[in-house]
């Protein structure tokens, strides 16, 4: 008997690896199964995605989940297509925009119905150029309110109304994102090797050495005068503190822990909490692998 | 008369989900020719600048041709493999001119192909989903005896993972 169950269970494992995961029945028609969305934001949504509906017929659907298990997003989408059926069955106007947060994918999955208006061309445009810049700055809110007018103006029928504000993602900070522990680094190692060094004025030499080298690159010359009072000032306050900061009064070194810090730099809130009274559920509607998938 | 009532819906069963079956394959064959009618499309934007890889460009055509000769299901399926093969080999070119890459006409040929080589793998999966309905039919007792008798013979599915270069093997002739 339990040899028989065995046998059972691993002839269905395989299948039940494989298979779509559905993340629930549909709340709205925007549901927020990762909890990356203000609430308020949600709302906003929410009333002009059930109002696009009442005025053009056509249903358009958000979903954030945290992600489509073994599935490919292609899949993932289709299958969520099919379970909830967005659009009217038989005209099949709807859309589903779909992103899975933690596995960084998303796709614009277009009922046939609409497969004329919402291009691929116009929906690779969305999940390529403009949503990415807004979640790579874990601007979740404003990329799901650029996706979401991007496709209602892709569609382009006479719809007013929403209440969706569109704001430019955030200024992807080149600098401080990507080189911040690099800066760190430099920072700690300049110090500490100025620390060591129990002159004065070695500080003042890399600030003025810095000035130039940001005066050559920016052409902000301003910051020399700067940089060479910054760096006497960190020279002269890192040699007197240095024995009493990172040695014990015995000799040997004592050991910073860095980690409180990393803990305090992220960090976002999550908060989910169902929106929209009124949601009838989606009409039926079917795709078929229309519209096009993006990373970030 | 029960038998015939039996006969009755037993047959009409069989019949219904052939039909779905043939319907679907229908839907495979419409994303086939809207691959087919983007690749004049493609051969044009890409021509300009990789005119020296002249194979592919008759590989292309070719497959073109004779998917717009082929009678049956068959000569179909056959075609539009030797398209999905010319394709990739294609895309494989193109990745040695970056300049073509980056051009935006080109971009959007990409996003059009790649929007259709995922409604074939999509309009595929359910086709396979109909075969397999109707297969588990046929095989069933007691309606396998009614299958075996007005000769309802099993349709082939799509390999699983059907693709740019495994060929799949689907046998319509039934």
């Amino acid at each position: 008997m339990k040899k028989i169950l065995l046998t059972l269970a691993l002839l269905v494992l395989p299948i039940a690896a494989q298979a779509y995961v559905s993340p629930g029945s549909p709340a709205g028609f925007v549901n927020d199964f990762a909890g990356v969305l203000s609430q308020q934001q949600e709302q906003v949504l929410e009333s002009t995605l059930s109002q696009y509906q009442a005025q053009t017929g056509n249903e358009i659907a958000v979903v954030l989940v945290n992600s489509v298990g073994d599935e490919t997003i292609e899949t993932y989408a289709v299958r969520l297509f099919e379970e909830w059926g967005i659009g009217k069955k038989g005209e099949d106007n709807g859309a589903l925009f779909v992103a899975a947060m933690s596995d960084r994918v998303m796709k614009i999955e277009t009922g046939y119905g609409l497969e004329g208006e919402l291009t691929d061309i116009e929906a690779s445009r969305i999940v390529d150029t403009v949503v990415p810049d807004y979640f790579r700055a874990e601007d979740y809110d404003g990329g799901i309110a650029a996706a979401v007018s991007g496709i209602i103006q892709a569609i382009g029928q006479d719809f007013d109304g929403g209440g969706i504000v569109v704001t430019p993602p955030p200024k992807q900070s080149a600098g401080i994102g990507e080189y911040f522990w690099l800066i760190i680094f430099v920072f700690i190692w300049v110090a500490s090797v100025l620390a060591r060094s129990r002159s004065w004025w070695a500080g003042g030499v890399v600030g003025a050495v810095g000035g130039v080298i940001i005066g050559f690159a920016a052409g902000a010359w301003w910051w020399l005068p700067i940089l060479v009072v910054a760096g006497m000032l960190l020279d002269y306050l890192v040699s007197t503190k240095y024995r009493s900061m990172f040695i014990h009064k015995d000799g040997t070194a004592k050991h910073h822990s860095m980690l409180p810090w990393i803990f305090l730099m992220g960090g976002r809130p999550g908060r989910w909490d169902k929106g929209g009274g009124g949601f009838g559920g989606f009409g039926g509607g079917m795709s078929g692998g229309g519209g096009a998938a993006g990373r970030w | 008369m029960l038998a015939v009532l039996w006969l009755w819906s037993g047959y009409n069963g069989l019949v219904i989900r052939d039909e779905a079956v043939t319907a679907q394959w229908a839907n495979v064959e419409s994303t086939y020719q809207r691959r087919l009618d983007l690749i004049p499309n493609i051969v044009n934007t890409v021509k300009g600048s990789a005119a020296q890889d002249e194979k592919v460009f008759g590989d292309l055509a070719n497959a073109r041709a004779n998917y717009a000769g082929a009678q049956s299901t068959d000569e179909k399926a056959a075609a539009a493999s030797q398209a999905e093969s010319a394709i990739s080999r294609l895309l494989v070119i193109v990745e040695n001119y970056p300049t073509l890459k980056s051009q935006e006409s080109f971009q959007a040929l990409i996003a059009e192909l790649e929007g259709t080589e995922n409604r074939i793998s999509v309009e595929r999966m359910r086709y396979n989903e109909k075969v397999r309905d109707y297969n588990v039919m046929i095989r069933k007792v007691p309606r396998n005896i009614i299958a075996h008798v007005f000769g309802f013979a099993p349709h082939e599915l799509f390999e699983a993972s059907a693709g740019a270069d495994q060929a799949p093997e689907v046998d319509f002739a039934s």
